[in-house]
């Protein structure tokens, strides 16, 4: 304390500067860096769809111009319908109008398609008066609508008898699956890396602080933006493009994989059990490398083998990270929160209230707390709490102990304080005299107790979905990827889950350490796991 | 004396309350009904009729329309309050007593006419023998670890064997388990059976053959268990010792001359093990937490696998019983320690309890 008091900088800089100057705050952070980003960035390592696709997709020409004919009949309808409506009321009701947006969308999506492919003799005529339909329909001119809308109609028919006399035609389409698939959580994530290293580069100019806060609120509004320009259906489900290149709907002109080129879901029956591929091991005959794929006989082909389906356990792995990590994050801020609040509010207040929290910790302290959580998870119906919140919301509430006995022997010493005393005797209200003068003084054992508790809670959830409790999303854990390989024989497919957790943990004890050693050099180094 | 002991047992009382209570909550106050999941979890078992006849008895039995205190109560015992229980609580008197203090623990469900009671005392003498063996070589290791690491502090050693006790804090024990049975079972060097704890081929031996072969058997799942408790423990031993070796009276014996081997074994060591005893509070919760992963790896028919196969068959009274269990047994042995304590340590008994 004194000596902090005497040096010229603020006591935060030294102490920032105390965690980084230790070896095993280094390594750690780089551990956590190096296993966040991978997670973070598994879409863009690992996904069974390209970032780039030239290709021309028969399949979907045919459907599109099957369903010229239709759509344009069901937009012809609705405009009726909005017709009749609008000359009884004036007014168009919500709905009707909705029906006419959708239907004109999806016929321009129709027409996107064909354009694409057939050029852009035919498809003009009929963006020229789809547009006119929309001035017509936005103008509320009702009885020009219906005409133009009819007019559509015969035109699509026109267009459509001039295609099918010409069924070869069909041109390369550039598209961007893999971005297409992503969601809002996806590009959030996929940011947080960049904007950390962002934050770290321009901490010095504005601040830790501010900088943190800018770049994870950069990272929130471009993906705020990504949400709103996104697809209609962003989802993670394997794709159909290998199939569909190899049944021949879809001719490739050019395309770019991630460098895994596997979804983590995607199975492949063909190739069960594959042991890592750089052992050269695995059987080179009878399978075929699909498309994207690298070949067979390519050391690169399965970095980490495959499991009892024939999935890549590198993209698993890869995918697993992002369950695990975010789950014991999330869990550790939870009870961080929950035990410094309970821990400070007994430290400070003392007497009833001290004695009653104090006995709820003692009691869950010396409670097996696994069981409970196996007993909660086991019973909680996931249509009420999905499995995945509800893991997080029960090891909060078994593990915020050790985080509110610290707490409160740190707050214990600080209402003793002087400043403390100061802001009483000036008459300030106790719950803001708790929250701003004894609170922020008493937070140090709660930052030392929070790497240790990402760490537990990491393990706890990998335990859980070890035995087949965790979460059932269709991403998987490591936790659940060892479980899943349990009783085989092959062991390429448990380790590296396996080891991933270790390493997590291990670098979040290391962290821990680090900032205990930073806060406190001189103290005893005690047991705070 | 006497006094300390009884305020000690007095205040296992609320605790024990306080966890059946959750225990009872967790299961009851969730949405579905118990015997709903039951007859889910359970299709195809037995034929309909008798499923359906099953899950009435177990509704009547635990009492399943009765306000939620009531069935606390019921659970709780030892009264029963059922319609055909005790005659204070308006029943027939049929059958007077249920619930966990008469120890009527109900059967399971998938294995009807087993009683629970029996089965959790066959469980428990293989788990509680399996966690102290756990618990004493987690011992053996840790003082002698963290007393030399905390003697030599500053040194790269003793750097090293921090190091690596973070490295088996870290490691998670099911990827652990799986470890030691590919490096020691038939598929590694095929040192050690890796399954359950007795074989076959000893069955016909003397008792010191089959004394031998459970010992074989045990050896995997005590360390990986002991792992685990391991690096708190050290932790824990390594902060005691250091602080003692700050402290003023090691400082004066120093002052007068005494040896370095002799502050280290007359003084400082003896105080800084004392409170190794009241560690036990903190690894033992852990470790029996510890045992559904490790029994259930290598297919050990502890209470720790009882309680697991009982929550993937939602069986309830098997959950209740096998949960409150593990928390009278950390609880009593959490008190075992503390009477230890009390007894070799005198200030523990006139004074406040050390917080440490």
């Amino acid at each position: 304390m004194s000596t902090d008091a005497l040096r010229p900088e603020k006591a935060t800089d030294s102490r920032a500067a105390r965690f980084l100057a230790q070896r095993g705050a280094c390594v750690g952070a780089w551990i956590l860096a190096f296993l966040g980003t991978l997670a973070a960035w598994a879409p863009f390592l690992a996904n069974d769809r390209p970032y780039v696709l030239v290709a021309t997709d028969h399949g979907e020409i045919d459907r599109a111009r099957r369903e010229l004919v239709p759509l344009a009949e069901s937009l012809a309808r609705a405009v009726h319908a909005l017709d009749a409506d609008g000359s009884a009321s004036a007014r168009s009701p919500r709905v009707l109008r909705d029906a006419v947006d959708r239907e004109l969308r999806a016929l321009e999506q129709r027409i996107g398609v064909l354009d694409a492919a057939d050029g852009v003799a035919a498809t003009a005529r009929l963006r020229g008066a789809l547009r006119e339909l929309q001035a017509r329909v936005d103008e509320r001119v009702a009885i020009t609508a219906a005409t133009v809308a009819d007019a559509l109609v015969e035109d699509t028919r026109s267009v459509r008898d001039e295609l099918a006399a010409d069924p070869a035609r069909g041109a390369q389409r550039r598209s961007f699956p893999l971005f297409a698939a992503l969601d809002a959580v996806d590009v959030f994530v996929a940011l947080l890396p960049i904007a950390a290293l962002v934050a770290w580069m321009v901490r010095r100019r504005f601040g830790a602080l501010r900088a943190v806060i800018a770049a994870a609120a950069c990272a929130l509004a471009l993906a705020g933006v990504v949400r709103l320009a996104s697809g209609p259906s962003p989802t993670h489900a394997p794709s159909h493009l290998k199939a569909a290149v190899a049944r021949g709907t879809v001719e490739v002109r050019g395309v770019f994989f991630p460098p895994i080129p596997y979804g983590f879901a995607e199975t492949n029956l063909a190739e069960v059990w594959c042991p890592p591929t750089w052992l050269g091991e695995h059987a080179q005959s009878a399978i075929a490398a699909r498309f994207g794929e690298p070949s067979v006989d390519s050391p690169w082909r399965h970095l980490l083998g495959t499991d009892a389906l024939g999935r890549d356990v590198a993209a698993r792995v890869l995918w697993g990270g992002r369950v695990s990590l975010a789950i014991g994050l999330a869990a550790a801020l939870l009870l961080s929160v929950i035990g410094t609040l309970l821990g400070a509010a007994a430290g400070f207040a003392g007497g009833r209230v001290d004695a009653s929290i104090s006995r709820v910790i003692e009691v869950v302290l010396c409670f097996p707390a696994f069981f409970l959580v196996l007993c909660a998870i086991a019973w909680s119906d996931p249509d009420v709490v999905p499995v995945p919140i509800a893991i997080v919301l029960v090891i909060a509430a078994v593990g915020w102990t050790t985080t509110a006995r610290l707490v409160r022997a740190e707050a214990l010493r600080v209402a003793q304080s002087e400043h403390v005393m100061a802001a009483r005797a000036l008459g300030l209200h106790p719950l803001r005299v708790l929250l701003r003068h004894v609170l922020p003084n008493s937070i140090g054992p709660a930052l030392i107790a929070f790497g240790f508790a990402a760490g537990g809670a990491i393990s706890v959830e990998s335990s859980l979905a070890f035995l087949g409790l965790g979460a059932q999303v269709p991403i998987p854990s490591w936790g659940g990827l060892v479980g899943e390989a349990r009783g085989a024989d092959q062991a390429w497919a448990w380790i590296t889950p396996g080891f991933c957790v270790f390493l997590a943990v291990f670098a979040w004890v290391l962290v821990a350490e680090a900032v205990r050693e930073a806060l406190d050099p001189r103290a005893v180094p005690e047991g705070t796991t | 004396m006497t006094r300390w002991i009884l305020s000690r047992v007095a205040w296992m009382v609320p605790t024990l309350l306080g966890i059946t209570l959750v225990v009872f909550l967790a299961v009851h106050a969730a949405p579905g009904d118990p015997a709903g999941v039951l007859e889910e979890a359970q299709v195809g078992a037995p034929t309909d009729v008798d499923n359906l006849a099953r899950s009435a008895r177990f509704r009547a039995e635990h009492m399943l329309d009765a306000s939620l205190a009531r069935q606390y109560l019921h659970f709780l015992g030892p009264f029963d309050l059922s319609p055909a229980g005790h005659a204070w609580f308006g029943g027939s008197g049929a059958s007077p007593w249920h619930g966990l203090l008469a120890l009527q623990l109900g059967e399971e469900w998938a294995r009807p006419g087993v009683a629970i009671a029996p089965e959790i005392g066959r469980r428990l003498r293989v788990t509680v023998p399996l966690s102290a063996a756990a618990l004493l070589l987690a011992y053996l290791v840790a003082i002698p670890l963290g007393a030399w690491s905390a003697l030599r502090n500053g040194t790269r050693r003793a750097g090293f064997v921090t190091t690596a006790l973070l490295w088996s804090f870290a490691m998670p024990s099911f990827w652990l388990a799986m470890l030691a049975i590919l490096a020691f079972g038939p598929r590694g060097l095929d040192w050690l059976p890796v399954f359950g704890l007795h074989s076959t081929a000893a069955e016909g031996a003397g008792w010191w053959m089959r004394a031998l072969d459970v010992v074989a058997h045990a050896v995997l799942p005590v360390v990986v268990l002991a792992t685990g408790s391991l690096a708190w423990l050290a932790r824990h031993v390594r902060g005691s010792v250091l602080h003692e070796m700050r402290s003023d009276y090691v400082r004066t014996a120093r002052a007068s001359g005494a040896s370095e081997r002799e502050v280290v074994r007359r003084h400082a060591l003896p105080n800084a093990l004392l409170p190794v005893l009241t560690f036990l509070g903190g690894v033992l919760p852990a470790l029996i937490g510890g045992s559904v992963v490790v029994e259930s790896v290598f297919g050990i028919e502890g209470l720790g696998k009882y309680a697991y196969e009982g929550l993937l068959r939602r069986d309830l009274n098997v959950i209740l019983a096998t949960t409150t269990m593990s928390a009278v047994l950390t609880l009593v042995g959490i008190l075992l320690s503390d009477l230890a304590y009390a007894w070799i340590d005198p200030r523990i008994r006139v004074g406040a309890r050390d917080e440490h």
